[in-house]
Protein backbone atom coordinates (compact mmCIF):
# COMPACT_ATOMS: atom_id res chain seq x y z
CA UNK A 1 0.00 0.00 0.00
CA UNK A 2 2.78 2.50 1.02
CA UNK A 3 4.82 1.09 -2.44
CA UNK A 4 1.45 2.13 -4.32
CA UNK A 5 0.71 5.69 -2.72
CA UNK A 6 4.06 6.33 -3.30
CA UNK A 7 4.45 5.50 -6.80
CA UNK A 8 1.20 7.09 -7.23
CA UNK A 9 3.15 10.58 -5.72
CA UNK A 10 5.75 10.08 -7.95
CA UNK A 11 3.80 9.55 -11.10
CA UNK A 12 1.66 12.70 -9.61
CA UNK A 13 4.71 15.13 -9.30
CA UNK A 14 6.53 13.96 -12.76
CA UNK A 15 2.67 14.54 -13.95
CA UNK A 16 2.74 18.32 -12.56
CA UNK A 17 6.25 19.09 -13.33
CA UNK A 18 5.37 17.76 -17.60
CA UNK A 19 2.29 20.32 -17.06
CA UNK A 20 4.42 23.18 -16.68
CA UNK A 21 6.59 22.93 -19.52
CA UNK A 22 3.85 22.20 -21.51
CA UNK A 23 2.97 25.51 -21.56
CA UNK A 24 5.66 27.79 -22.48
CA UNK A 25 6.17 31.62 -22.01
CA UNK A 26 4.16 34.07 -24.16
CA UNK A 27 6.31 37.35 -23.70
CA UNK A 28 9.53 37.77 -25.04
CA UNK A 29 9.59 35.18 -28.52
CA UNK A 30 13.20 34.09 -27.67
CA UNK A 31 11.96 33.45 -23.69
CA UNK A 32 12.25 29.79 -22.72
CA UNK A 33 14.48 26.57 -22.84
CA UNK A 34 15.16 25.27 -25.94
CA UNK A 35 16.06 21.45 -27.08
CA UNK A 36 17.97 20.70 -30.05
CA UNK A 37 20.82 19.62 -32.19
CA UNK A 38 23.52 20.87 -34.81
CA UNK A 39 26.05 19.03 -37.24
CA UNK A 40 27.50 19.15 -40.56
CA UNK A 41 25.36 16.07 -41.64
CA UNK A 42 22.48 14.32 -40.91
CA UNK A 43 24.24 11.68 -39.34
CA UNK A 44 26.58 13.59 -37.52
CA UNK A 45 24.36 15.84 -34.87
CA UNK A 46 25.33 17.46 -31.44
CA UNK A 47 23.04 17.87 -28.51
CA UNK A 48 22.46 21.46 -27.99
CA UNK A 49 20.16 23.00 -25.02
CA UNK A 50 19.83 27.15 -24.56
CA UNK A 51 17.80 28.95 -22.46
CA UNK A 52 17.05 32.03 -23.34
CA UNK A 53 15.55 35.27 -21.18
CA UNK A 54 15.05 38.94 -21.94
CA UNK A 55 16.18 40.79 -19.05
CA UNK A 56 13.58 43.99 -20.57
CA UNK A 57 16.86 45.30 -22.38
CA UNK A 58 18.81 42.35 -23.83
CA UNK A 59 18.94 38.87 -24.48
CA UNK A 60 20.77 36.35 -21.86
CA UNK A 61 21.36 32.75 -21.94
CA UNK A 62 23.26 29.82 -21.35
CA UNK A 63 24.50 27.11 -23.71
CA UNK A 64 24.26 23.74 -22.38
CA UNK A 65 23.27 24.72 -19.02
CA UNK A 66 25.05 21.84 -16.25
CA UNK A 67 28.67 21.61 -15.95
CA UNK A 68 29.29 22.56 -19.47
CA UNK A 69 27.32 25.46 -19.49
CA UNK A 70 28.36 28.22 -21.37
CA UNK A 71 26.80 32.15 -21.13
CA UNK A 72 25.62 33.31 -24.28
CA UNK A 73 26.81 36.35 -25.98
CA UNK A 74 25.98 38.96 -28.13
CA UNK A 75 22.40 37.28 -28.40
CA UNK A 76 20.07 39.54 -30.71
CA UNK A 77 16.54 39.43 -32.09
CA UNK A 78 15.90 41.01 -35.06
CA UNK A 79 11.72 41.35 -34.81
CA UNK A 80 11.94 42.94 -38.43
CA UNK A 81 12.25 39.49 -39.96
CA UNK A 82 12.59 36.89 -36.67
CA UNK A 83 16.37 36.40 -37.02
CA UNK A 84 18.50 35.31 -34.12
CA UNK A 85 21.64 35.93 -33.75
CA UNK A 86 24.08 34.51 -30.67
CA UNK A 87 27.80 33.57 -29.76
CA UNK A 88 29.26 31.18 -26.96
CA UNK A 89 32.72 30.15 -26.17
CA UNK A 90 32.89 26.56 -25.38
CA UNK A 91 34.96 25.79 -22.44
CA UNK A 92 37.63 23.88 -24.28
CA UNK A 93 37.92 27.71 -26.33
CA UNK A 94 36.03 27.01 -29.01
CA UNK A 95 34.33 30.27 -30.66
CA UNK A 96 30.58 29.43 -31.26
CA UNK A 97 28.28 31.47 -33.54
CA UNK A 98 25.07 30.77 -34.64
CA UNK A 99 23.15 32.70 -37.25
CA UNK A 100 19.02 31.76 -38.11
CA UNK A 101 15.37 32.20 -37.89
CA UNK A 102 12.43 31.54 -35.70
CA UNK A 103 9.25 29.34 -37.45
CA UNK A 104 6.40 28.86 -36.34
CA UNK A 105 6.19 31.91 -33.97
CA UNK A 106 2.66 32.03 -32.71
CA UNK A 107 2.97 28.28 -31.34
CA UNK A 108 4.52 27.51 -27.78
CA UNK A 109 6.65 24.90 -29.65
CA UNK A 110 8.37 27.32 -32.33
CA UNK A 111 11.37 26.77 -33.74
CA UNK A 112 14.81 28.01 -34.83
CA UNK A 113 16.96 26.91 -37.95
CA UNK A 114 20.10 28.29 -39.09
CA UNK A 115 23.58 27.90 -39.62
CA UNK A 116 26.04 26.95 -36.87
CA UNK A 117 29.76 27.85 -36.45
CA UNK A 118 31.96 26.15 -34.12
CA UNK A 119 35.82 26.39 -34.30
CA UNK A 120 36.64 25.58 -38.06
CA UNK A 121 33.40 23.50 -38.17
CA UNK A 122 30.49 24.91 -39.74
CA UNK A 123 26.64 23.06 -39.92
CA UNK A 124 23.36 23.83 -39.50
CA UNK A 125 21.28 23.63 -36.34
CA UNK A 126 17.57 23.29 -35.27
CA UNK A 127 16.04 23.75 -31.69
CA UNK A 128 12.25 23.44 -30.41
CA UNK A 129 11.22 25.46 -27.83
CA UNK A 130 9.98 23.35 -24.80
CA UNK B 1 -37.71 15.64 -46.24
CA UNK B 2 -36.13 17.34 -48.65
CA UNK B 3 -33.05 19.33 -47.64
CA UNK B 4 -30.67 21.87 -49.67
CA UNK B 5 -27.98 24.62 -49.01
CA UNK B 6 -27.34 27.78 -50.54
CA UNK B 7 -24.05 28.87 -50.12
CA UNK B 8 -23.86 32.52 -50.77
CA UNK B 9 -20.75 33.60 -51.40
CA UNK B 10 -20.59 37.67 -51.59
CA UNK B 11 -23.00 40.22 -52.19
CA UNK B 12 -25.00 39.27 -49.09
CA UNK B 13 -23.83 41.03 -46.01
CA UNK B 14 -24.91 39.63 -42.73
CA UNK B 15 -24.30 41.36 -39.78
CA UNK B 16 -20.69 40.72 -38.99
CA UNK B 17 -20.32 42.16 -35.84
CA UNK B 18 -18.74 38.56 -34.25
CA UNK B 19 -19.43 38.28 -30.65
CA UNK B 20 -17.01 38.15 -28.04
CA UNK B 21 -15.88 34.80 -27.48
CA UNK B 22 -13.25 32.71 -25.89
CA UNK B 23 -12.09 32.26 -29.09
CA UNK B 24 -11.36 34.72 -32.08
CA UNK B 25 -14.39 33.87 -34.46
CA UNK B 26 -12.50 35.90 -37.31
CA UNK B 27 -9.60 33.57 -36.79
CA UNK B 28 -11.60 30.34 -37.57
CA UNK B 29 -14.91 31.75 -39.65
CA UNK B 30 -14.94 33.99 -42.83
CA UNK B 31 -18.00 36.86 -42.85
CA UNK B 32 -17.14 37.53 -46.21
CA UNK B 33 -18.92 33.52 -47.05
CA UNK B 34 -22.16 33.66 -45.53
CA UNK B 35 -24.15 30.62 -45.61
CA UNK B 36 -27.66 29.59 -45.12
CA UNK B 37 -28.17 25.86 -44.33
CA UNK B 38 -31.52 23.92 -44.83
CA UNK B 39 -31.95 20.79 -43.14
CA UNK B 40 -32.54 19.11 -40.25
CA UNK B 41 -31.46 18.63 -36.77
CA UNK B 42 -29.41 15.57 -35.39
CA UNK B 43 -27.50 16.63 -32.23
CA UNK B 44 -27.84 19.31 -30.45
CA UNK B 45 -24.59 20.40 -28.03
CA UNK B 46 -25.82 22.73 -25.32
CA UNK B 47 -22.85 23.81 -23.49
CA UNK B 48 -20.04 25.93 -23.17
CA UNK B 49 -17.92 27.71 -24.45
CA UNK B 50 -20.13 27.55 -27.67
CA UNK B 51 -23.61 26.11 -27.96
CA UNK B 52 -23.51 23.50 -31.32
CA UNK B 53 -26.24 22.57 -33.31
CA UNK B 54 -25.40 19.78 -35.93
CA UNK B 55 -27.93 20.45 -38.86
CA UNK B 56 -28.35 17.21 -41.59
CA UNK B 57 -28.35 19.03 -45.01
CA UNK B 58 -26.65 19.06 -48.72
CA UNK B 59 -23.44 17.52 -48.18
CA UNK B 60 -23.60 15.66 -44.62
CA UNK B 61 -23.90 16.74 -41.17
CA UNK B 62 -23.05 20.62 -41.03
CA UNK B 63 -21.69 21.67 -37.46
CA UNK B 64 -23.09 25.18 -36.40
CA UNK B 65 -21.10 27.21 -33.98
CA UNK B 66 -22.82 29.27 -31.50
CA UNK B 67 -22.15 31.67 -28.65
CA UNK B 68 -21.82 30.51 -25.29
CA UNK B 69 -25.29 29.11 -23.70
CA UNK B 70 -24.50 31.72 -21.24
CA UNK B 71 -25.35 34.54 -23.55
CA UNK B 72 -27.76 32.24 -25.72
CA UNK B 73 -29.88 32.13 -22.71
CA UNK B 74 -29.74 36.02 -22.48
CA UNK B 75 -31.12 35.97 -26.07
CA UNK B 76 -34.10 33.50 -25.28
CA UNK B 77 -32.44 30.48 -25.51
CA UNK B 78 -32.86 27.23 -23.26
CA UNK B 79 -32.12 23.78 -23.57
CA UNK B 80 -35.27 22.68 -25.11
CA UNK B 81 -35.40 25.47 -27.72
CA UNK B 82 -34.12 23.04 -30.65
CA UNK B 83 -34.92 19.52 -30.58
CA UNK B 84 -32.95 16.69 -32.58
CA UNK B 85 -35.97 16.26 -35.82
CA UNK B 86 -36.34 20.28 -35.61
CA UNK B 87 -36.47 21.50 -39.19
CA UNK B 88 -34.28 24.28 -39.47
CA UNK B 89 -32.77 27.04 -41.57
CA UNK B 90 -29.29 28.55 -40.03
CA UNK B 91 -27.70 31.10 -41.30
CA UNK B 92 -24.27 32.30 -40.65
CA UNK B 93 -20.75 32.08 -41.54
CA UNK B 94 -18.99 29.49 -42.96
CA UNK B 95 -15.35 28.35 -41.95
CA UNK B 96 -12.31 29.76 -43.33
CA UNK B 97 -11.14 25.83 -44.00
CA UNK B 98 -13.42 24.84 -46.65
CA UNK B 99 -13.05 21.52 -46.48
CA UNK B 100 -14.99 21.28 -42.78
CA UNK B 101 -18.28 22.04 -43.07
CA UNK B 102 -18.99 24.14 -39.97
CA UNK B 103 -20.74 27.88 -39.84
CA UNK B 104 -20.46 30.27 -36.94
CA UNK B 105 -24.59 30.42 -36.86
CA UNK B 106 -26.39 33.53 -36.62
CA UNK B 107 -29.44 32.66 -36.55
CA UNK B 108 -31.47 29.38 -36.72
CA UNK B 109 -35.24 29.57 -37.50
CA UNK B 110 -37.45 26.21 -36.43
CA UNK B 111 -40.23 25.41 -39.22
CA UNK B 112 -43.13 25.91 -37.60
CA UNK B 113 -41.90 28.17 -34.92
CA UNK B 114 -39.71 30.48 -33.23
CA UNK B 115 -36.56 32.23 -35.31
CA UNK B 116 -33.83 31.91 -32.75
CA UNK B 117 -30.63 34.71 -33.07
CA UNK B 118 -27.30 34.95 -31.58
CA UNK B 119 -26.92 37.19 -28.57
CA UNK B 120 -25.00 40.40 -29.27
CA UNK B 121 -23.41 42.68 -26.33
CA UNK B 122 -25.91 45.26 -26.98
CA UNK B 123 -25.62 47.26 -23.42
CA UNK B 124 -28.49 46.31 -21.81
CA UNK B 125 -31.42 49.35 -21.98
CA UNK B 126 -31.51 51.52 -18.69
CA UNK B 127 -34.68 52.31 -17.77
CA UNK B 128 -34.32 55.23 -16.63
CA UNK B 129 -31.31 57.96 -15.60
CA UNK B 130 -28.45 55.38 -13.34
CA UNK B 131 -29.05 56.24 -9.32
CA UNK B 132 -25.88 56.95 -6.77
CA UNK B 133 -23.65 54.39 -6.60
CA UNK B 134 -24.47 51.88 -3.48
CA UNK B 135 -22.68 52.46 -0.38
CA UNK B 136 -21.82 49.91 2.70
CA UNK B 137 -23.50 51.20 5.49
CA UNK B 138 -20.54 50.73 7.86
CA UNK B 139 -17.88 52.52 6.74
CA UNK B 140 -19.38 54.64 3.23
CA UNK B 141 -17.38 52.55 0.98
CA UNK B 142 -18.92 52.50 -2.54
CA UNK B 143 -20.45 48.77 -3.50
CA UNK B 144 -18.34 47.04 -6.22
CA UNK B 145 -21.14 44.69 -5.82
CA UNK B 146 -24.74 43.79 -5.44
CA UNK B 147 -27.24 45.66 -2.61
CA UNK B 148 -28.30 42.87 -0.41
CA UNK B 149 -30.74 40.73 -1.78
CA UNK B 150 -30.45 41.87 -5.30
CA UNK B 151 -28.69 40.51 -8.37
CA UNK B 152 -26.51 41.83 -10.86
CA UNK B 153 -22.71 42.14 -12.32
CA UNK B 154 -20.51 43.98 -14.07
CA UNK B 155 -20.04 43.90 -18.42
CA UNK B 156 -19.99 45.45 -21.87
CA UNK B 157 -16.88 47.32 -21.75
CA UNK B 158 -16.93 50.24 -23.56
CA UNK B 159 -13.95 49.56 -25.82
CA UNK B 160 -13.36 45.56 -26.85
CA UNK B 161 -9.10 45.75 -26.43
CA UNK B 162 -6.53 47.49 -24.72
CA UNK B 163 -4.99 50.55 -26.07
CA UNK B 164 -3.46 53.96 -24.71
CA UNK B 165 -6.48 56.45 -24.28
CA UNK B 166 -4.45 59.11 -25.39
CA UNK B 167 -4.16 57.74 -28.65
CA UNK B 168 -8.19 58.35 -29.05
CA UNK B 169 -10.33 56.19 -30.59
CA UNK B 170 -9.00 53.78 -32.87
CA UNK B 171 -10.95 51.81 -35.11
CA UNK B 172 -10.84 47.90 -34.18
CA UNK B 173 -13.61 45.11 -34.13
CA UNK B 174 -14.46 43.82 -30.86
CA UNK B 175 -11.97 40.69 -30.62
CA UNK B 176 -9.58 43.63 -30.39
CA UNK B 177 -8.67 43.35 -34.45
CA UNK B 178 -7.43 46.64 -35.64
CA UNK B 179 -9.14 47.62 -39.00
CA UNK B 180 -5.94 48.95 -40.02
CA UNK B 181 -3.18 47.25 -39.23
CA UNK B 182 -0.72 50.73 -39.65
CA UNK B 183 -2.51 51.85 -36.66
CA UNK B 184 -0.50 49.14 -34.39
CA UNK B 185 1.72 51.97 -33.38
CA UNK B 186 -0.98 53.97 -31.45
CA UNK B 187 -1.88 51.40 -29.64
CA UNK B 188 0.77 51.73 -26.41
CA UNK B 189 4.53 52.17 -26.64
CA UNK B 190 6.03 49.06 -27.90
CA UNK B 191 9.57 47.85 -27.89
CA UNK B 192 10.16 46.65 -31.04
CA UNK B 193 9.75 42.94 -30.40
CA UNK B 194 6.40 43.78 -28.55
CA UNK B 195 5.07 45.44 -31.44
CA UNK B 196 5.74 42.90 -33.77
CA UNK B 197 4.04 40.15 -32.06
CA UNK B 198 1.07 41.80 -31.57
CA UNK B 199 1.43 42.98 -35.28
CA UNK B 200 2.22 39.10 -35.61
CA UNK B 201 -1.09 37.63 -33.83
CA UNK B 202 -3.62 40.81 -35.41
CA UNK B 203 -1.93 39.62 -38.97
CA UNK B 204 -3.19 36.18 -37.85
CA UNK B 205 -6.60 36.77 -36.40
CA UNK B 206 -5.61 35.65 -32.64
CA UNK B 207 -5.94 32.22 -33.62
CA UNK B 208 -3.15 31.19 -30.92
CA UNK B 209 -5.09 33.33 -28.23
CA UNK B 210 -4.32 31.07 -24.97
CA UNK B 211 -7.75 31.67 -23.70
CA UNK B 212 -9.11 29.28 -26.66
CA UNK B 213 -7.77 26.90 -24.59
CA UNK B 214 -9.24 27.90 -21.64
CA UNK B 215 -6.77 29.27 -19.79
CA UNK B 216 -7.92 32.57 -17.94
CA UNK B 217 -7.74 36.19 -18.91
CA UNK B 218 -5.38 38.19 -16.62
CA UNK B 219 -4.13 41.25 -15.91
CA UNK B 220 -7.10 44.24 -17.79
CA UNK B 221 -8.35 41.75 -20.19
CA UNK B 222 -10.11 40.30 -17.39
CA UNK B 223 -12.22 43.48 -17.44
CA UNK B 224 -12.80 43.58 -21.81
CA UNK B 225 -13.50 39.51 -21.51
CA UNK B 226 -16.75 37.69 -22.45
CA UNK B 227 -19.31 37.43 -20.26
CA UNK B 228 -18.21 40.31 -17.91
CA UNK B 229 -17.09 40.28 -14.21
CA UNK B 230 -18.67 39.66 -10.95
CA UNK B 231 -16.88 41.79 -7.56
CA UNK B 232 -17.52 39.97 -4.20
CA UNK B 233 -16.61 41.99 -1.14
CA UNK B 234 -15.64 40.21 1.90
CA UNK B 235 -15.23 43.02 4.70
CA UNK B 236 -14.25 40.47 7.27
CA UNK B 237 -10.64 39.92 6.54
CA UNK B 238 -10.95 42.70 4.18
CA UNK B 239 -10.59 41.81 0.71
CA UNK B 240 -11.93 41.59 -2.86
CA UNK B 241 -12.66 38.87 -5.45
CA UNK B 242 -12.84 39.58 -8.63
CA UNK B 243 -15.38 36.48 -10.17
CA UNK B 244 -14.68 36.27 -14.40
CA UNK B 245 -17.96 35.00 -15.80
CA UNK B 246 -16.00 33.95 -18.87
CA UNK B 247 -13.12 31.83 -17.06
CA UNK B 248 -14.15 28.48 -15.35
CA UNK B 249 -15.51 30.07 -12.42
CA UNK B 250 -11.93 31.18 -11.27
CA UNK B 251 -11.42 34.56 -9.47
CA UNK B 252 -8.90 37.25 -8.66
CA UNK B 253 -8.04 38.32 -4.87
CA UNK B 254 -7.07 42.00 -3.88
CA UNK B 255 -5.99 42.20 -0.49
CA UNK B 256 -7.72 45.42 0.91
CA UNK B 257 -6.03 44.68 4.04
CA UNK B 258 -3.00 47.06 4.71
CA UNK B 259 -0.15 45.14 3.39
CA UNK B 260 2.95 46.08 1.23
CA UNK B 261 3.16 44.91 -1.97
CA UNK B 262 5.95 42.52 -2.69
CA UNK B 263 8.61 42.97 -4.97
CA UNK B 264 7.18 41.58 -8.14
CA UNK B 265 10.88 39.20 -8.29
CA UNK B 266 9.70 38.10 -5.06
CA UNK B 267 6.24 36.62 -6.19
CA UNK B 268 5.41 33.36 -8.04
CA UNK B 269 4.14 34.79 -11.29
CA UNK B 270 0.29 33.54 -11.54
CA UNK B 271 -2.66 34.20 -14.27
CA UNK B 272 -4.01 36.92 -11.45
CA UNK B 273 -1.13 38.11 -9.69
CA UNK B 274 -0.54 39.63 -6.30
CA UNK B 275 -2.86 42.35 -5.59
CA UNK B 276 -2.97 44.82 -3.34
CA UNK B 277 -5.97 47.60 -3.33
CA UNK B 278 -6.91 50.46 -0.95
CA UNK B 279 -9.53 53.18 -1.19
CA UNK B 280 -8.80 56.96 -1.98
CA UNK B 281 -12.13 58.56 -1.65
CA UNK B 282 -14.66 56.46 -4.10
CA UNK B 283 -11.94 54.69 -6.21
CA UNK B 284 -10.74 51.62 -5.11
CA UNK B 285 -6.75 51.92 -6.05
CA UNK B 286 -5.01 48.12 -6.57
CA UNK B 287 -1.18 47.50 -7.67
CA UNK B 288 -0.71 43.98 -9.13
CA UNK B 289 2.69 42.11 -9.75
CA UNK B 290 3.66 38.76 -10.20
CA UNK B 291 1.51 38.02 -13.84
CA UNK B 292 2.73 35.25 -15.22
CA UNK B 293 3.39 35.55 -19.48
CA UNK B 294 1.04 32.44 -20.51
CA UNK B 295 -1.71 34.73 -21.68
CA UNK B 296 -2.26 37.63 -23.63
CA UNK B 297 -3.02 40.97 -21.99
CA UNK B 298 -5.40 42.34 -24.25
CA UNK B 299 -8.13 40.79 -26.66
CA UNK B 300 -6.07 42.15 -29.22
CA UNK B 301 -3.05 40.08 -28.70
CA UNK B 302 -0.90 42.80 -26.63
CA UNK B 303 2.20 40.95 -24.96
CA UNK B 304 3.66 41.32 -21.84
CA UNK B 305 6.28 40.10 -19.46
CA UNK B 306 6.81 39.47 -15.67
CA UNK B 307 8.06 42.54 -15.04
CA UNK B 308 5.26 43.95 -15.66
CA UNK B 309 3.29 46.58 -12.58
CA UNK B 310 -0.56 47.39 -13.31
CA UNK B 311 -1.85 50.34 -11.22
CA UNK B 312 -5.52 50.14 -11.41
CA UNK B 313 -8.35 52.32 -10.73
CA UNK B 314 -12.36 50.94 -10.31
CA UNK B 315 -14.35 54.08 -10.03
CA UNK B 316 -18.62 52.92 -9.98
CA UNK B 317 -19.60 56.78 -10.55
CA UNK B 318 -23.22 55.53 -10.31
CA UNK B 319 -25.07 52.40 -9.84
CA UNK B 320 -24.80 51.13 -13.30
CA UNK B 321 -21.09 52.73 -14.73
CA UNK B 322 -17.95 51.23 -13.25
CA UNK B 323 -15.22 53.49 -15.16
CA UNK B 324 -11.74 51.24 -15.07
CA UNK B 325 -8.46 52.88 -15.40
CA UNK B 326 -4.94 50.88 -15.55
CA UNK B 327 -1.55 52.18 -15.94
CA UNK B 328 1.02 49.42 -17.18
CA UNK B 329 4.37 49.79 -16.44
CA UNK B 330 6.25 46.66 -17.88
CA UNK B 331 10.06 48.12 -19.08
CA UNK B 332 9.82 44.45 -20.85
CA UNK B 333 7.67 45.32 -23.57
CA UNK B 334 6.69 48.52 -23.14
CA UNK B 335 9.10 52.08 -23.94
CA UNK B 336 7.74 53.74 -21.02
CA UNK B 337 4.51 53.42 -18.10
CA UNK B 338 1.20 54.12 -20.11
CA UNK B 339 -2.61 54.31 -19.18
CA UNK B 340 -5.95 53.15 -20.93
CA UNK B 341 -9.43 53.34 -19.85
CA UNK B 342 -12.85 52.15 -20.35
CA UNK B 343 -16.22 51.70 -18.56
CA UNK B 344 -18.07 48.96 -17.78
CA UNK B 345 -22.11 48.79 -17.58
CA UNK B 346 -23.86 47.43 -14.64
CA UNK B 347 -26.13 44.58 -15.55
CA UNK B 348 -28.99 44.31 -12.97
CA UNK B 349 -31.06 41.43 -11.96
CA UNK B 350 -28.49 38.34 -13.56
CA UNK B 351 -26.07 36.28 -11.26
CA UNK B 352 -22.81 34.57 -12.40
CA UNK B 353 -24.36 31.28 -14.56
CA UNK B 354 -21.69 28.66 -14.10
CA UNK B 355 -19.26 28.35 -17.03
CA UNK B 356 -16.67 25.82 -17.66
CA UNK B 357 -15.05 26.72 -20.50
CA UNK B 358 -13.55 23.16 -21.36
CA UNK B 359 -16.57 21.92 -20.94
CA UNK B 360 -16.83 21.13 -24.70
CA UNK B 361 -13.98 22.78 -25.86
CA UNK B 362 -13.52 21.94 -29.73
CA UNK B 363 -10.98 25.06 -30.26
CA UNK B 364 -7.76 23.27 -29.13
CA UNK B 365 -6.81 22.51 -32.56
CA UNK B 366 -6.71 26.08 -33.37
CA UNK B 367 -4.51 26.60 -30.77
CA UNK B 368 -1.13 24.79 -31.49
Amino acid sequence: MYLMLRKFIHVGLVASAMAAFVWAQEGHPLTGSWHGDWGSSAKQRTPVVLFMKWNNTAVEGTLNPGKNGVPLKNAKLNPADWTVHFEADTKDGQHIVADGKIGDLGSYNRTITGTWTQGTAKGEFKVKRD
Amino acid sequence: MKTRILLVLGGLSLATASLLAHHSMSAVYNDATPVTLNGTVSRVVWANPHVWVFVDAVGGQWEVEFASRTELKRSGWTGESVKVGDVVTATGSRARDVKKKQVHGKTLAIAGGATLKEATNTPVARGKQAGPAPRWPNNGHVRLGPEPGQAGYWANPSQPSLFESSAGPIRMNNEGLLANIADSGKVAPFQPWAKAVYEYRQKNRLVDDPMASCLPPGGPRQFQAPYGVQFLEDPTRPRVFVLSRGANRNWRNIDLDGRTLPNGADVTPTFYGYSVGKWEGDTLVVQTVGLVERFWFSNGGLPHTESAKLTERFTRTNADTLKYEVTIDDPGAYTRPWTASWELQWVPGEDVDEYFCDDYNRELEHVN
